[in-house]
């Protein structure tokens, strides 16, 4: 019995994934870690995106800081040399939630008191809602990442504005901050272009990469002034 | 072995796996919910719903055209964009005119800072009411132009009219970029020399935005064609004083 039954599940299985791949709605997803069928019959389904392991809720919160330190140190080196795509694979928002909250305090510390508010709030919300425009459109003209892996790309790639944000928040000469600002802004840029690296945009590359450009210059040019 | 299994359908309830219960999936579908867009597709293939991404089929070389084609007003916007108007182009070209307005008002700002004229080197309200301003107007004046076409019952596509007066932002992108250095002058030449440079930029964004909506506002009739025409130019004439006071001063 098993034998005869086997292919019809086999095919069950294709369609649905040709299916799910078409629906706008949920072609987001990470087709290779969507759980496997017999689980959700049974009970709820596991969606494993990240860990192969089962669930992290029983270890000891140092092992998982620890791993997640170990993520946010693994996608840095990946930025400074980028050597090895897979570890972009495994998305995760730490370390662009930890960039842009220090982005955006460096950005408010040095100003008057008025203003530090809505400083703060301005440079946060650009952050966040530009990386997910420029997500969302890069999506939009066909490229097949998930939103989530272009954020996860994008906010990793803008730690060289954090460095050039400190370093503006205590240092004054202009012949010091133009060439950081400058240089800190390529690399960005050019670290964030991996997002494109392997989405199938034929003629579209220019229009992909022109956001990304005017996003790292909106950033750099408030951390300049 | 459907008969056994007909026969033997108690005992199945001891199982404790499902993974060969190909007839119990198929009567039972709980795992998949079916969306109606999957009930859509499956039920007709040829019929095609719009989705955004259908407004993103531009290449590289199709928005510099359209971009070109607005500066320069030979042909009919219409024809350029042959039926496939896009999303991208307004979009971006409204966030690129924010970002060239703030940058020009800061610029002359942090220079003038620096010369020790005024306190704050910048002001971060100026981007966010250069973002308001601009997105606020592109979004409400194409809904007003599409709402006046739609009353005359012209059948205009809303898509149509966010793309053209997206695209007609473009023409405040080389004026807000050459303002700084008339900006940091302050003589009495250069407060002119502001005042033409935005005199220009409203003057090709009219005349792009005339040109191509005269034909669409003549299916109205006589008397609201002018009407709209009258509308559009003082809508645009106001945006055109409005950011040469806030942002060009």
């Amino acid at each position: 019995m098993t034998d005869l039954n086997k292919p019809n599940v086999e095919i069950e299985q294709d369609e649905t994934e040709n299916l799910l791949r078409m629906d706008p709605v949920r072609s987001s997803f990470d087709v290779e870690t969507r759980p496997v069928e017999p689980d959700t019959f049974a009970g709820e389904s596991v969606v494993e995106t990240r860990y192969t392991g089962g669930d992290t809720l029983d270890e000891p919160i140092r092992v998982t800081l620890l791993n997640e330190f170990r993520a946010i140190g693994e996608k840095l080196i990946y930025i400074l040399y980028p050597k090895n795509a897979q570890v972009l694979r495994d998305w995760d928002l730490w370390g662009p939630l930890i960039f842009s909250l220090v982005i955006s305090l460096c950005l408010s510390l040095p100003a008057s008191s008025s203003d530090r508010e809505s400083i703060f709030t301005v440079v946060f919300a650009l952050i966040w809602f530009g990386e997910a425009v420029c997500s969302l459109n890069i999506k939009l003209l066909g490229a097949n990442i998930s939103i989530f892996q272009s954020i996860c790309i994008l906010g990793y790639s803008s730690f060289p504005l954090v460095i050039s944000s400190v370093v503006c928040a205590f240092i004054d000469r202009l012949y010091i901050r133009i060439p950081v600002n400058v240089a800190m802004y390529a690399w960005a840029t050019f670290a964030s272009l991996g997002v494109l690296q392997n989405s199938n945009l034929t003629n579209k590359k220019f229009l992909a990469a022109y956001p990304l450009f005017l996003f790292y210059f909106s950033l750099s040019w408030i951390i300049f002034l | 072995m459907n008969e056994d299994y007909n026969i033997e359908a108690d005992a199945e309830l001891g199982r404790t796996t499902f993974e060969d219960d190909n007839l119990l999936k198929q009567n039972t579908p709980i795992s998949k919910p079916m969306s109606p867009r999957l009930h859509a597709r499956r039920a007709s293939m040829q019929e095609t719903t719009w989705t955004i991404k259908d407004s993103f089929h531009v290449t590289t070389k199709d928005v510099v055209q359209r971009c070109i084609h607005t500066l320069i007003p030979t042909t009919n916007f219409f024809d350029v964009i042959d039926d496939r108007p896009d999303l991208y182009g307004p979009f971006w070209i409204t966030t690129t005119v924010v970002q060239a307005l703030f940058f020009s008002n800061s610029i002359t700002d942090y220079v003038r800072h620096l010369t020790g004229l005024i306190d704050a080197p910048y002001s971060i309200g100026k981007l966010v009411s250069a973002a308001s301003i601009i997105y606020g107007y592109t979004a409400i004046a194409a809904a007003i132009l599409w709402g006046f076409l739609v009353w005359n019952k012209c059948n205009p596509k809303l898509l149509d009219c966010v793309c053209i007066y997206g695209y007609a932002n473009i023409s405040w992108l080389p004026v807000s970029l050459m303002t700084p250095p008339f900006g940091l002058l302050s003589s009495f030449v250069s407060h002119i020399v502001k005042w033409i440079l935005t005199s220009v930029g409203l003057g090709i964004s009219l005349l792009f935005l005339v040109r191509n909506l005269y034909p669409v506002c003549q299916q109205a009739g006589t008397y609201f064609c002018k009407l709209s025409i009258a509308g559009i130019i003082v809508l645009h004439i106001l945006l055109a004083i409005t950011l040469q006071l806030i942002f060009f001063k």
